[in-house]
């Protein structure tokens, strides 16, 4: 008999940054504008749980790399949660995030990732402020988004990419460019400091 | 004739684009064109229109143009397309509206103009049909939208660009073509590529 997985919803920050020129490529028929996909994406939970722990407040961090575009596949991924959770949050979280507890869009990510490494605990800062937000994680990582900027007059441009039935992550990024955005972790090492950063807020459940 | 300052304009309707960018125009965001450079059009259908006292309900004009970087960078050629049904008082509205002159994002694509192309006149053929529109100026251009499709489920996608500061229009349905070609002053041939639809509404600054 197989087991039910256990009921999770959560309402989070994510913040995404990748390799693509800004406004990111994949959203517009899957294929990056680089040839391959490189991604570091902070997540903040706000409000949420799985089962009867609460997640409110865990900060994650994934560096992923697909050699083509995300439905591929080949993805090699590090998951870094921040070493402030539980035990059982970080078990929790990290279910969902391997689409072992179902629900979109990880049960579909997950197929993506023929490697993972973690989930690794360590001490994330993490600044959730929209196209403004920042995460690090020292020796490792460090993005920071930062608004796209209209060429002519130089003031910050607000574009949002929506999604009016409904994305695969989000269904309305806040799209912006990032004025760091590096990481170097074993074979996960990329730097690619002005391209595509989006903020979005994302509610995620494996319940109807 | 009132003063250049004084002139009161409203147009509303339906503006179509397109160009050689791939799917979603990094344009958009302030990122350079995908290939490096821009071959464009944005034909617009006035549903609503009024430059001072001339009715403009129901017209046409088109602009088309390439650059041979960002059209930001200034060195565009343009080819301005004025409705063929417009009498003489409505071509005058139409042309002063796109030279610029008055303002709207008319000025903005003449500010980006190095070199200007004969305007045509030419009927301008379009169906509105969001993502299905198709535009026929024949001598000029050939232009027919279809939806983004899904690439793993084949399905079309829904994808809006929620623009705050966009000079063309701010809520933009996103998709491509089955066919864009330009024939009239440009020779390009970008069927496949980035195609838009949009409502828009623009006024004189006062």
């Amino acid at each position: 008999m197989t087991q039910a997985p256990t009921p999770y919803r959560i309402k989070a920050s994510w913040m995404e940054t990748c390799n693509c020129d800004s406004g990111c490529n994949c959203n517009f028929g899957g294929f990056p504008d680089h040839g391959s996909c490189e991604a570091l994406i902070g997540l903040h939970v706000s409000d949420g749980n799985i089962g009867d722990v609460d997640l409110s407040g865990v900060k994650a961090v994934l560096a992923i790399k697909w050699p083509k575009a995300i439905h591929e596949g080949s993805g090699n991924a590090a998951v870094f949660i921040d070493e402030s959770a539980t035990e059982q949050q970080v078990n929790g979280l990290a279910t969902i995030l391997t689409g072992q507890a179902g629900g979109m869009p990880w049960e579909i990510l997950a197929t993506t990732i023929t490697a993972l490494d973690g989930p690794i605990l360590k001490p994330i800062k993490m600044d959730v402020n929209g196209t403004s937000s920042t995460f690090s994680i020292d020796g490792i990582l460090e993005a920071k988004l930062t608004p796209c900027k209209n060429p002519v007059t130089g003031e910050d441009n607000e574009v949002h990419i929506v999604f009016p039935k409904g994305g695969l992550i989000w269904n309305d990024g806040n799209s912006s460019t990032t004025s760091v955005m590096k990481v170097d972790h074993g074979t996960v090492k990329f730097n690619h400091t002005g391209q595509s950063g989006i903020f979005a807020p994302v509610d995620w459940t494996n319940q109807k | 004739m009132a003063a250049k300052n004084d002139i009161v304009w409203l147009l509303k309707g339906i503006v179509i684009g397109a160009c050689n960018c791939d799917w979603g125009c990094p344009c958009n965001f302030d990122a350079p064109p995908t290939y490096g450079n821009c071959n464009g059009a944005y034909i617009w259908q006035i549903q609503k229109g009024q430059f001072w006292d001339v009715n403009l309900d129901g017209f046409g004009m088109g602009w088309v143009g390439e650059s041979p970087g960002a059209m930001r960078l200034d060195h565009s050629t343009t080819q301005l397309v004025i409705d063929q049904r417009a009498d003489e008082a409505r071509r005058v509205a139409l042309a002063d509206l796109l030279s610029g002159s008055f303002g709207g994002p008319f000025e903005i694509l003449a500010s980006i103009t190095e070199t200007w192309l004969e305007t045509i006149f030419a009927p301008l053929n379009i169906v509105l049909d969001g993502l299905n529109s198709r535009v026929d100026i024949p001598g000029v251009l050939d232009l027919g939208l279809t939806s983004i499709k899904n690439p793993v489920t084949g399905e079309p996608e829904q994808l809006t660009l929620v623009k705050g500061t966009g000079f063309t229009s701010n809520n933009t349905q996103m998709g491509s073509t089955t066919v864009c070609s330009y024939t009239g002053g440009f020779q390009h041939e970008h069927s496949g590529n980035y195609g838009e639809f949009a409502e828009f509404e623009y006024h004189s600054s006062k």
